[in-house]
């Protein structure tokens, strides 16, 4: 019996249609390689030649005020000049400092939105699709607008607070240590708050509403369903979006060198502003490579952790 | 002869005068290569020459560019076809440094003057030219010519677009209180005190402490130099943190965290924030660059009480020291990789020739690119250019009189992120002593790094 070949079941159509429409492959591996070869050009040449190249540059003296090339190679002491540099230890402890405000803050604030948001309304839905547009908003654009409304005179989070808490009146949140560096990382957690709760309302989705029902029956309040049932099934969500966030925390620039300039001081210079303020401003290029090797293994570390955990959750 | 035919002669008169009129009018206008001191017949007919530059939005350059591109003046006269490259402020120097030593692609280039030192070497000295062509470079602050120089004293930048520090006040309020406008950094506390005292809601002086590109250095320079002080010696070693430097730093300070007598968001603020309040309306004095007077002439930038309020004087000096204030030159030149350096020269003495940047810097026809900034001392002091720019210009040329530029030295961008980094730690608090003392050991140690001394 003929089997149509249009068939409305996709399992039965692609029995059929699968030996017809195999695709074709080149049989000679070489021809393989050769059709590969344009893709394998361009990755060469703008990531694997520039990984190399900074690698061989981060054993160099290279300042570009001296010479337009390379230096001699110096051994590790680009790297060893990391390790005594204050400048370098400070945008280390600065990082560290941002990436758990940053984390903390996202994650309180998504898993705070997802709940608020759980329940399937029309209201939830339509509030839901607008979560997404912080998130498509350019960092530096975020940047500038988190400057302004931060101002002191005319800014309207700056007007707010101070309204609300009288003695925040008139406070130039960008001028002292701390508050700059929540105020950076609330630029950022604007944005990533509600793109993680959006994945947190699919993962509180995935929760059977039997276990929460069995546990009323049991007696159990609001705040221990959330506690014993829903956080713990929430975990292993938890640790991936930190996981995720914790390495972006690590790339802040944009709103560092919008916002703030690095400053007060130097309290707001993180790794990555400090490695393009030395490889850019101070055109250290050896050193800047070195740093930046530096801050590649450290993302590698995290990077291991996360697809580590990606893999165990599959 | 009928009377029909009479009208037809008296018209054709009437036109052929008009012709003539016109014609002399041209010829009275008419402007020759000898003008500009160019080149006579065109002798680099066809050449195009490639200039590196930036920051094509200040009124300045987007004037010259209209004026030496294509179909421009410059390229009836000389056949030569110059092509602006405007790459972004941020990446000119890093480009000019490798273009400058490397590459081929431009033949001149213009320069923030603190970058020149680590690619003078490689620009083309200019002197015999000047000398041939018969340039009067005595017209030229001193401060601008010592900035285009070389180590061994060859000049190889002209000077194209300088500024020197103004101080901007509001006049009304000055008339109203009847004071007079300061002429030392300490006359300006006390004036400054004297009108937040009786105007409430205006600041007195709006400053700038904020980590930017340098721009809290301004200041700090004019009191430093003021005060007999300086940022390095003469073997470059930093000599800012000595008795004149903590004193002058002191002062600087002082007006923000114990004068008070500025906005305490100016910890944040860099050259934009400074100048808006100002033009906003909500401080009485701001020192900056002589440039921004076109903006707070321009009725669209300003608010309404400000407009038409704005006077200007030099910036202040030390009380009972030197006025020695900062000034900024962009000086422009020829790389010594270009083969087209003879046309390139006469690109030079285009837009650096007083007549030129007389007719750029008074002509306001298009408010976005009015700009007052000339180089030379005959344009600043020119009666039209003058008329054209409130007098800024004649103040600008008193200020220059005794104006310094920052130190020539290679390592300049790593000194300024020291400096700007320990002001801006200074005004939230720090101790000034102690924390010019670790500056200048970090400065210390970036002068040994580059090996200007072991």
């Amino acid at each position: 019996m003929d089997i149509p070949q249009t068939s409305a079941d996709p399992v039965t159509e692609k029995s059929v249609l699968l030996p017809a429409q195999k695709p074709w492959k080149p049989q000679s591996a070489s021809l393989r390689w050769v059709m590969l070869a344009p893709a394998l050009v361009v990755i060469g040449a703008t990531i694997l030649y520039p990984l190399a190249s900074s690698f061989v540059t981060s054993f160099r003296d290279w300042r570009l005020i001296n010479s337009p090339t390379p230096g001699p190679f110096v051994g590790f002491d680009n790297y060893a000049r990391a390790f005594t540099d204050a400048n370098f230890l400070n945008s280390l402890k600065v990082s560290g400092i941002y990436m758990f405000i940053s984390v903390v803050l996202t994650l309180l604030i998504g898993l705070g939105i997802a709940l608020l948001l759980s329940k399937p309304t029309k209201l939830n839905t339509f509030a839901r699709t607008l979560l997404i547009f912080p998130f498509a908003v350019a960092p530096v654009l975020k940047g500038y607008s988190w400057k302004f409304m931060l101002n002191p005179e005319y800014g309207v989070y700056a007007k707010m607070i101070g309204d609300v808490f009288d003695p925040l009146k008139g406070y130039v949140w960008l001028g002292h240590e701390f508050s700059a560096l929540v105020a950076i990382a609330m630029s950022e957690v604007w944005g990533w708050a509600p793109l993680f709760a959006l994945m947190f309302i699919g993962a509180l989705g995935s929760i059977s509403p039997e276990i929460n029902e069995a546990a009323k029956v049991d007696g159990a309040t609001n705040f221990h369903i959330f506690r014993k049932i829903t956080l713990p099934l929430l975990a292993p969500v938890i640790y991936i979006v930190a996981l995720l966030k914790v390495i972006s925390a690590f790339k802040m620039f944009d709103q560092v060198a919008v916002m703030t300039g690095g400053g007060p001081g130097d309290s707001t210079q993180t790794l990555y502003f400090h490695v393009f303020q030395t490889a850019f401003r101070n055109l250290d290029m050896g050193y800047a490579s070195a740093l930046s090797y530096i801050l590649v293994a450290l993302m590698g570390v995290i990077a291991t952790f996360y697809v580590r955990t990606l893999m165990k959750g599959d | 002869m009928t009377t029909g035919e009479k009208r037809v002669r008296q018209r054709m008169g009437l036109a052929l005068g008009m012709l003539g009129v016109l014609a002399i009018g041209s010829l009275g206008g008419a402007q020759t290569a000898a003008t500009y001191g160019l080149k006579p017949g065109k002798p680099y007919d066809g050449t195009k020459l490639k200039f590196l530059i930036c920051c094509l939005g200040a009124g300045q350059f987007a004037q010259l560019s209209k004026m030496t591109g294509e179909g421009s003046e410059f390229q009836k006269l000389t056949g030569i076809t110059a092509q602006w490259e405007n790459t972004p402020y941020e990446g000119l120097q890093q480009k000019i440094l490798i273009e400058a030593t490397t590459g081929s692609t431009y033949d001149v280039v213009a320069w923030v003057d603190s970058w020149g030192e680590a690619f003078k070497s490689q620009m083309l000295p200019l002197n015999d030219r000047i000398k041939a062509d018969k340039i009067n470079m005595k017209d030229y602050p001193s401060s601008y010519i010592t900035a285009s120089s070389d180590s061994a004293g060859n000049i190889v930048g002209m000077p194209l677009r300088g500024h020197p520090l103004v101080m901007f006040y509001r006049k009304d309020i000055f008339k109203e209180l009847k004071l007079p406008v300061p002429k030392t950094w300490q006359d300006v506390v006390k004036t400054a005190q004297v009108i937040q005292q009786k105007k409430p809601g205006i600041t007195g002086l709006s400053t700038m402490y904020g980590v930017t590109a340098g721009q809290n250095l301004f200041s700090w320079t004019s009191m430093l130099w003021g005060n007999g002080g300086d940022i390095l010696d003469k073997g470059n070693h930093p000599v800012f943190n000595n008795a004149k430097g903590v004193q002058a730093t002191q002062t600087y300070i002082d007006m923000l965290r114990k004068d008070k007598i500025t906005n305490p968001a100016a910890t944040t603020f860099g050259e934009p924030e400074s100048s808006t309040e100002l033009l906003q309306g909500r401080a009485a004095m701001w020192v900056g660059w002589w440039w921004y007077w076109a903006r707070f002439s321009d009725p669209k930038a300003v608010s309404k009480d400000v407009l038409n309020n704005v006077g200007f004087a030099p910036a202040p000096g030390w009380a009972g020291g030197s006025t020695q204030n900062y000034a900024l030159i962009w000086p422009i030149g020829i790389f010594k990789n270009s083969k087209k350096a003879d046309a390139g020269w006469e690109f030079i003495k285009y837009v650096t020739n007083t007549e030129i940047q007389k007719r750029v810097a008074a002509n306001r026809s298009i408010p976005a690119e009015a700009d007052n900034t000339i180089v030379t001392f005959s344009g600043m002091n020119d009666a039209k250019v003058n008329a054209a720019n409130g007098g800024i210009p004649k103040v600008g040329a008193q200020a220059l009189r005794t104006a310094r530029t920052l130190p020539q030295v290679k390592t300049w961008a790593e000194i300024q992120s020291v400096l700007e980094i320990g002001i801006n730690q200074m005004a939230t608090g720090a101790a000034v002593k102690s924390t010019l003392d670790r500056m200048a050991r970090d400065v210390d140690a970036i002068q040994k790094r580059a090996g200007y001394y072991k």
